[in-house]
C-alpha cells in the first residue's frame, strides 16, 4: 500500500501522451458558467467541420475542472476563475503543469427581482448584503423586507471570484442559499421579490428579474474597465495542447467565429476584452 | 333534516362522532391518492404535447430520435415565433436571409430530444441487471435451498441483506464514487498510468493499476448493481420458498443430487418470480439519480453510446461515461422556469415517469397474476 | 468442510460465496467510508491548531462578538430608515423617482445619449443635438406615469398616494443633468439622503453614535485577523507543501530503485533525467516553504488583545446608554417602534454574548494543543458548515444535521397521520373491491422517481405554496407569507408524499398480522368496528406501526434530489425560536451537501474526507434504524 502515487516519472509522460495521442473525444469538466451557455454552442459549430470528433461536456462547476485534469478524467477544465495556489501545487507535486487558456471575458452581474425598486448598490453594500451584515432591504434603499441572498455552491468559480472581487475576500454569511447553477439562481430570484443574486454576463437576460448598477456602473461591455465585478474565463489543459485538443482551443480562442458565438452568448471575447480592460 | 322521513332515527352525538372519524380515515386515503393523480394528469396534460403531434404519424418521433441539444428561441419582424434547435436554426437562418432573427434565446439541453438519455438508462439498467441478477439469483438460491432456517451466519446474510436494503442512495453513491471512480483495478499501458493509482504492477505488456474507471458506464451500472441486490435477493429467496415442498423431496426420491434439484424441479417453477424481482429491481435502479450523478454520466455528449464500441472497443464502450435520463431531468431542473424550457421539462419527466410506472405496473400485475396462479 | 471438489461441493460454494458477498459488500461499504472518512480527524485536528497557532481563533471570537453588534446596528438601521420614511418621505420621493429615470435613460437611451456625447465641444451641432436629447429625455420620463412610478415607491414609502409635479421636473433636471455629464449621477442625489439624516434630530444622534461605538472593535478585529490571516495562510501552504514533498519523495524512491535492473545506457539516462527532474521539484517545494516563528507572529495580537477589555467596557456602558434613549423618542412610524422594541429585547442578548467572549477571549492562548477529541468535537457539534472558504474552512456537522431532521420530521408529520389512517381504512373498512384498487394504487406512488418529484416541487408545488402562503386568510400565522420559495415546508411536503407509501405498505402488513381472533371478540362484546379498530388492533400492531413510521424515516432522511432541488441549501441552523416560522426557512442537510459539494473534492483533501464523515453519519443513522426495526419486528413475529 505504501506504493501510493506510482512516480512522477511515469506521470509526466502520461500526460504527454495521453494528449499526443489522435483521439476521437474531447472530455470537457467544470465551470457551469462556460459550460452551460459558450461550450455547447462552440462545440455545435466546430463539430460541423469535425463531424468525427465527440465532445462531452459536464459543467457542475470550476472546482470539477481541477479535480478530474488532476485525475486524467478530463482533456480541458472550463473554469470561472484563475486556478487557486493550492490547486497548482498539486499538479506540481504531480509532476503535471497546469496551462491556462483565456476563454473570455465575464462581468457577474448582480440580479434582483423585477419588482424589487432597488436600483443600484454600492460594492460596499453588495458585500455586506452577501456577508449577512446588511439583511434588509430597507438599509439599502429597497422597501422594509428580509433580503434572501442566493449564491453559488462552494465548487462554482463564481462562488470564489465573487467573493474575491464583491466581498473584499470575505467568507459568505450562513444565511446565503447555495444553489446549483446560474440558472437556478436567475430562477429564485425572477420568483422571489426579495431575492438577489450574482451570475455570469450571459445569464444577466431574462424575465422578472433586472441586473443592478455597483458603484454605478451597470455590467456592458463599454464599462469593462470600471465594472468591479469583470473577470476571465479559463480553459485549463494539462500540459501544452496537442491534437484535437489543441485544434479546438485554437479554434475557440482565436476564430473569428469564435468571437461571435461568445458575444452572441453574451460573453466578451478574449482579445477585445483584454483591449477595453487595459484602457 | 330528515324531512323525507320524520320517524328516523335521531343519530347520537356518538354515531355523529364515529362517522367524522372514519371519513377522517377515509379522507387521509383519498389525499394520498388526489395528490398523485394531481401529480400524474399535471405531467400527463403539459408532457403529452412534446409526445404527440397533431398530424400523422401523431407521434412526435424527433423527441425519440435526437439527442439534447441547445435550443433557440427568436421572432422575426413580423412577430412570428420560431423554437427549433441550434443547428436547425443555422440552417433556417441560412435558407431565410431576408428574414430577421429578434430577440434570440438560447436555452441549454432544452432542444431536440432525448435518445441518448434514453440509451443510456438502457444501458446502465442492463448492465446493472445482469451483474445483480448474477450475484442476487445465486445468493438467493444458497438461502433459500442449501441451508436452514437457523444457521447462525445465514441470519448474519440476512441481516446484512436488511441493512444494506435501508442504507440511503447517496451512501451508495460516495462509495461506488470512491471504489469504481477512484480505486477500481484497470488495466493500462505505461503511458496512461494516473499518478492518482493507488497501486500498480506490471502485467501483460501494461499496468495492472488500481487508477479507477473514471466517470463511466460500468462504475454506474456496478454502484446500481450493489445498491439492488438486495431487492433481487429478497425477492427471489421469496419465489424459491414459494415452491412446494414436494418438488424437491419427489426429484430427491427420483435419485436427483441437490443441484439437479434445483436446475429441474425448483428454478423452473420460480422463473416468474425472479422475473417479478428483475422488473423490481429495475423499477428501483432506473429512478435512482444520485448513484448515477457521482459515477456515470455527462450533461452533453455527441455520440451514441453505441459509437464507440466501433472506434474503441469493448472496453472503451464500457469506460465511456453516458447520459442519463434522471440525470438530464436533474440539468432541467436548474434551468430558468419559461414557456421555452417547459415542453422539454414535461416531456422528459412524462417519458421517464412512463418507463418507471411501466415497469413498476409490470411487476405489480406479475406479482399479483403469480400469487393467484402459483397455490399448490 | 474438507476439500471436497467434486461438483456438487463447487456448486453450493458459489451460490454460498456470492451469498457471502452481502455481508462482504456491508462490511466494505462500512469499512471504506470509515477509512476514507478517519483521515478527516487528523487533518481537522491540524487546521484547527494552526488556527489557534496563529491566532486565528480569537479573531474568530471578536467576529463572534462583532455578529452581535451588527444584528443590533442593522434593526436600528432599520428604525432609523422607517422613521425617516414617515418624516421625510416627500424628499426621498425624488430620489427615487430620479433613480426610475435614471435606469430609464441606461436602458432606453443610451445609443441618443452616446451619440451626443461623441459629438465635438462648442459646434452648433453639438447645441441643437443638446435640444433634442433634452426634449428625448423630458418626454421619455414623462412617457413612465405617475402610476408606474407610484408603484416604485409605494413599496419604499407606503404613504405616498401621489408624485408632485415639482418632485417630476426636478427629477427630470437632474436625469437630463446626468446625461450631459457622460453617466455621472448629479451629487444632490447622493446628498439627499445625508440631509435628511441631518434632520432627524435625537435618532440621527443615536444611530450615529452607535454606528461609531463599534468603531474601536472593528479595528482590533482588523489587526488580529490581518495578523492571524498572514501566519494561518502560511501554515496551511506549508502543510499542502510537506504533503506534497512526501509523495515527490516517494516517486524518488522508487524511481532510484529502478535504476539499479537497468542496463541500456539510454534508458539509464532518461531515468537520470527523470530522477533529477523529481529531486528539482522537491527542492522548489522546499524552497516555497516558509519557516514562520508563531511565538514571534502572536506577539502582536496579544498586545492588541491587551486593548480588548477597555474596549468591550466602552460597548457596555454606551450601546445600552443609547438604546435607553431610543425610550425618549416619539416614533411616528408603528414600525420603527416595533424595531425599537426588538432592539431593546435584543439587548440583554447582546451583553450576555459580550460577557461570554469576554471571558474567553481573556483565558484564550494559542499554546493549548488542540486534542483529537477537539476535533472530533468540532465536526460533531460545530456550528457552521463552510467551505472553500477563503480563510479558515469549518465543518459543522449541526446545520446540517439539524435541517435533514427538521425537514424529516416536517415529512413525517404529514406522512404518519396520512399513512396509519389509509392503513386502517384500507385494512378495516374498505369493501374488497375498493382496497383492490387502493392497494396497488399506493404501492404504485412508491415508484414515482424522486427526481421527478423534485422537478415537480420546482416547477409546480413551488409556486402553489407561495402563492397559498400569501392569501390573507393565513396571514395571521407568524413567518406567513413564505419568503422565500425553497423551504423546509416544500421539502417536507414532497418528501411525505414520498415516504407514505412506504409506511402505509409496512403498516398495512401489521394491521393484516393481528389474530383475526381479537377483532372477533371485540366485536361480539359490542364494540363498532371503528372502536374495535382504533382501540384494539391498533394497539394489537403498534410495534409493527412503529416499526413502519421508523423506516419511513430512514426513507426521508436518506433522501437526496427532492432535498437538492428544494430545500433551498442553506447552510445555517434553522432558527426555531421563531415558532412555526422556521417552516418557511430554507435548510441544508447531509445528503444535499455530499451532492453538491463532492465536485470540490479531488481524493485525500479534507473535503473529500468530510463528505465521507458525513456519509459515514447517514449510514450509521441507517443502520441504527434498521437494527431497530428488526428487533421490533422480530419480537412481533414471536
Amino acid at each position: 500500500m505504501k506504493l501510493k502515487s506510482i512516480t512522477t516519472a511515469l506521470a509526466v509522460s502520461a500526460a504527454i501522451a495521453a494528449t499526443a495521442l489522435g483521439q476521437s473525444k474531447i472530455i470537457f469538466k467544470g465551470s457551469d458558467t462556460l459550460g452551460n451557455k459558450l461550450v455547447p454552442q462552440l462545440k455545435a459549430e466546430y463539430i460541423k467541420t469535425n463531424k468525427d470528433l465527440d465532445i462531452e461536456i459536464t459543467p457542475q462547476g470550476s472546482g470539477h475542472a481541477f479535480s478530474n485534469l488532476l485525475s486524467g478524467s478530463a482533456d480541458i477544465g472550463m473554469s470561472s476563475r484563475a486556478v487557486k495556489q493550492d490547486e497548482k501545487d498539486q499538479f506540481d507535486a504531480a509532476g503535471k503543469s497546469l496551462v491556462e487558456h483565456v476563454a473570455a471575458w465575464d462581468m457577474i452581474a448582480v440580479i434582483v427581482n423585477e419588482e424589487n425598486p432597488v436600483k443600484k448598490l454600492t460594492l460596499e453594500q453588495l458585500g455586506d448584503i452577501f456577508t449577512g451584515k446588511i439583511k434588509n432591504w430597507s438599509e439599502v434603499g429597497g422597501a422594509d423586507a428580509p433580503i434572501s441572498s442566493y449564491t453559488r455552491n462552494s465548487s462554482s468559480g463564481t462562488y470564489k471570484s465573487f467573493s474575491k472581487l464583491g466581498m473584499a475576500g470575505e467568507d459568505y454569511g450562513s444565511d446565503c442559499q447555495k444553489l446549483e447553477g446560474n440558472q437556478q439562481i436567475c430562477t429564485e430570484v425572477s420568483k422571489n421579490v426579495n431575492g438577489i443574486g450574482y451570475v455570469g454576463l450571459a445569464y444577466s437576460k431574462g424575465d422578472n428579474f433586472k441586473t443592478v448598477k455597483i458603484n454605478n456602473n451597470s455590467p456592458k461591455i463599454s464599462k469593462l474597465a470600471t465594472y468591479p465585478l469583470a473577470r476571465r474565463l479559463y480553459y485549463y489543459t494539462v500540459g501544452e495542447p496537442t491534437g484535437q485538443v489543441k485544434a479546438f482551443l485554437e479554434f475557440a480562442t482565436t476564430a473569428e467565429k469564435a468571437d461571435e458565438i461568445t458575444e452572441a452568448v453574451g460573453f466578451i471575447p478574449s482579445k477585445a476584452g483584454e483591449q477595453s480592460a487595459a484602457k | 333534516m330528515n324531512a323525507s322521513n320524520p320517524f328516523a332515527k335521531k343519530k347520537s352525538l356518538f354515531e355523529v362522532k364515529e362517522r367524522i372519524q372514519l371519513n377522517l380515515l377515509r379522507l387521509a386515503c383519498y389525499t394520498i391518492i388526489g395528490c398523485a393523480i394531481f401529480i400524474f394528469s399535471d405531467i400527463v396534460v403539459k408532457g403529452a404535447p412534446t409526445f404527440f403531434k397533431a398530424e400523422a404519424p401523431f407521434v412526435n418521433t424527433e423527441f425519440f430520435t435526437k439527442s439534447p441539444e441547445i435550443l433557440s428561441v427568436w421572432h422575426d419582424q413580423d412577430g412570428v415565433k420560431y423554437s427549433m434547435t441550434k443547428s436547425d436554426a443555422d440552417v433556417w437562418q441560412t435558407e431565410n436571409p431576408d428574414l430577421q432573427v429578434i430577440d434570440l434565446h438560447d436555452y441549454a439541453a432544452s432542444g431536440g430530444g432525448i435518445l441518448g438519455p434514453l440509451l443510456g438508462t438502457g444501458l446502465l439498467v442492463v448492465c446493472c441487471m445482469i451483474l445483480a441478477l448474477f450475484i442476487g439469483v445465486s445468493a438467493a438460491i444458497y438461502l433459500s435451498e442449501y441451508c436452514g432456517k437457523h444457521d447462525k451466519l445465514m441470519n448474519l446474510v440476512r441481516l446484512s441483506i436488511l441493512n444494506l436494503a435501508g442504507v440511503p442512495s447517496i451512501v451508495f453513491a460516495l462509495f461506488g464514487w470512491g471504489i469504481f471512480c477512484h480505486m477500481a483495478p484497470i488495466h493500462v499501458s505505461v503511458s496512461e498510468l494516473s499518478d492518482t493509482t493507488l497501486w500498480a504492477f506490471p502485467f501483460a505488456g501494461g499496468y495492472i493499476s488500481f487508477q479507477g474507471w473514471d466517470t463511466s458506464l460500468l462504475a454506474g451500472a456496478c454502484t446500481l448493481a450493489i445498491m439492488v441486490i438486495p431487492v433481487i435477493i429478497t425477492a427471489c429467496e421469496e419465489s424459491l420458498q414459494a415452491v412446494p415442498k414436494g418438488f424437491r423431496e419427489a426429484s430427491y426420491a427420483l435419485g436427483a443430487t441437490q443441484w439437479q434439484t434445483i436446475r429441474k424441479a425448483v428454478l423452473p417453477f420460480a422463473v416468474p418470480g425472479v422475473l417479478t424481482a428483475t422488473v423490481l429491481g429495475i423499477t428501483r435502479v432506473a429512478g435512482e439519480t444520485a448513484p448515477i450523478m457521482l459515477t456515470a454520466t455527462v450533461t452533453e455528449k455527441g455520440n451514441l453510446p453505441f459509437n464507440t464500441i466501433v472506434d474503441e472497443g469493448v472496453w472503451g464502450f464500457f469506460s465511456q461515461s453516458v447520459q442519463a435520463l434522471p440525470f438530464h431531468i436533474y440539468t432541467l431542473s436548474k434551468l430558468p422556469a419559461s414557456e421555452n424550457v417547459k415542453p422539454m421539462q414535461y416531456g422528459s419527466i412524462f417519458a421517464f415517469l412512463l418507463l418507471v410506472m411501466g415497469f413498476a405496473l409490470i411487476s405489480i400485475l406479475l406479482r399479483n397474476r403469480i400469487r393467484k396462479k402459483l397455490k399448490w | 468442510m474438507g476439500l471436497n471438489f467434486n461438483s456438487a461441493g463447487i456448486v453450493k460454494g458459489f451460490f454460498g460465496g456470492n451469498a457471502y458477498l452481502a455481508i462482504v459488500f456491508l462490511l466494505f461499504i462500512c469499512l471504506f467510508l470509515f477509512k476514507s472518512g478517519i483521515g478527516f480527524i487528523p487533518a481537522y485536528k491540524n487546521e484547527l491548531s494552526n488556527a489557534r497557532k496563529a491566532g486565528l481563533e480569537v479573531s474568530n471570537m471578536i467576529d463572534y462578538e462583532l455578529k452581535g453588534y451588527y444584528a443590533i446596528s442593522a434593526k436600528l438601521n432599520q428604525a432609523f430608515t422607517s422613521e425617516k420614511r414617515e418624516r421625510f418621505g416627500e424628499k426621498e420621493i425624488l430620489k427615487y423617482v430620479y433613480e426610475e429615470f435614471e435606469g430609464l435613460l441606461d436602458d432606453e437611451l443610451e445609443d441618443n445619449i452616446d451619440g451626443y456625447l461623441d459629438i465635438d465641444e462648442d459646434t452648433t451641432e453639438k447645441a441643437e443635438a443638446k435640444t433634442t436629447l433634452l426634449a428625448e429625455i423630458d418626454s421619455a420620463c414623462r412617457g413612465l406615469g405617475e402610476k408606474f412610478l407610484l408603484s416604485k415607491v409605494t413599496p419604499r414609502i407606503p404613504s405616498t398616494t401621489s408624485i408632485s409635479d415639482d418632485t417630476i421636473d426636478s427629477a427630470i433636471e437632474y436625469a437630463q443633468q446626468y446625461a450631459l455629464n457622460d453617466y455621472e449621477t448629479p451629487e444632490e442625489i447622493d446628498q439627499i439622503l445625508t440631509d435628511i439624516a441631518d434632520q432627524m434630530g435625537a435618532l440621527g444622534v443615536i444611530n450615529k453614535d452607535l454606528k461609531k461605538s463599534s468603531a474601536g472593535l472593528e479595528k482590533l478585529h482588523k489587526t488580529v485577523e490581518t495578523s492571524a490571516r498572514k501566519t494561518y495562510d502560511i501554515l496551511k501552504n506549508n502543510y499542502k507543501l510537506r504533503n506534497s514533498i512526501q509523495k515527490l519523495k516517494e516517486g524518488l524512491v522508487k524511481q532510484s530503485g529502478k535504476l539499479d535492473n537497468l542496463t541500456d545506457s539510454e534508458k539509464i539516462a532518461t531515468q537520470e533525467t527523470l530522477i533529477s527532474e523529481i529531486q528539482t521539484k522537491i527542492d522548489e517545494a522546499k524552497s516555497k516553504i516558509v519557516e514562520v516563528d508563531t511565538e514571534e507572529a502572536i506577539i502582536p495580537i496579544y498586545a492588541a488583545l491587551e486593548g480588548h477589555p477597555a474596549i468591550i467596557e466602552k460597548l457596555r456602558a454606551v450601546v445600552p446608554k443609547n438604546i435607553e434613549k431610543l425610550k425618549d423618542i416619539d416614533f411616528i412610524s408603528p414600525e420603527a417602534k416595533e424595531y425599537a422594541a426588538a432592539i431593546e429585547e435584543l439587548l440583554p442578548q447582546y451583553l450576555e454574548i459580550l460577557d461570554e467572549q469576554e471571558t474567553s477571549i481573556s483565558n484564550w492562548t494559542h499554546e493549548t494543543k488542540v486534542s483529537y477529541f477537539a476535533a472530533i468535537k468540532a465536526f460533531f457539534f460545530g456550528l457552521d458548515w463552510k467551505t472553500g472558504s477563503n480563510r479558515q474552512s469549518l465543518y459543522g456537522l449541526i446545520p446540517l444535521l439539524s435541517g435533514s431532521l427538521l425537514i424529516s420530521l416536517v415529512a413525517m408529520c404529514f406522512a404518519v397521520p396520512l399513512a396509519i389512517g389509509t392503513a386502517i381504512y384500507v385494512n378495516q373498512f374498505a369493501s374488497k373491491r375498493e382496497a383492490g384498487i387502493l392497494k396497488p394504487a399506493i404501492e404504485f406512488i412508491q415508484a414515482i422517481p424522486s427526481v421527478v418529484l423534485g422537478l415537480f416541487g420546482i416547477l409546480v408545488v413551488g409556486g402553489l405554496l407561495k402563492d397559498w402562503s400569501a392569501s390573507p386568510l393565513l396571514s395571521w400565522l407568524p413567518g406567513f407569507p413564505i419568503n422565500d420559495r425553497l423551504n423546509v415546508l416544500l421539502a417536507g411536503i414532497l418528501l411525505a408524499f414520498m415516504a407514505s407509501p412506504t409506511i402505509f405498505t409496512l403498516a398495512e402488513d401489521a394491521l393484516n398480522n393481528v389474530p383475526k381472533a381479537f377483532k372477533e371478540a371485540s366485536l361480539a362484546m359490542g364494540a363498532t368496528r371503528l372502536q374495535t379498530s382504533l382501540k384494539v388492533i391498533l394497539p394489537a400492531a403498534l410495534s409493527g406501526i412503529i416499526a413502519a413510521i421508523m423506516l419511513g424515516f430512514g426513507r426521508v432522511i436518506g433522501e437526496t434530489m427532492v432535498v437538492l432541488l428544494v430545500a433551498g441549501n442553506k447552510a445555517k441552523i434553522p432558527n426555531f425560536s421563531e415558532g412555526i416560522a422556521v417552516l418557511g426557512q430554507p435548510v441544508h442537510t447531509m445528503t444535499g451537501i455530499i451532492a453538491q459539494e463532492y465536485g470540490e473534492a479531488s481524493p485525500g483533501s479534507t473535503i473529500y474526507q468530510s463528505l465521507f464523515m458525513v456519509g459515514l453519519v447517514l449510514f450509521t443513522i441507517s443502520l441504527i434504524i434498521n437494527t431497530i426495526c428488526q428487533r421490533i419486528l422480530a419480537r412481533q413475529q414471536r
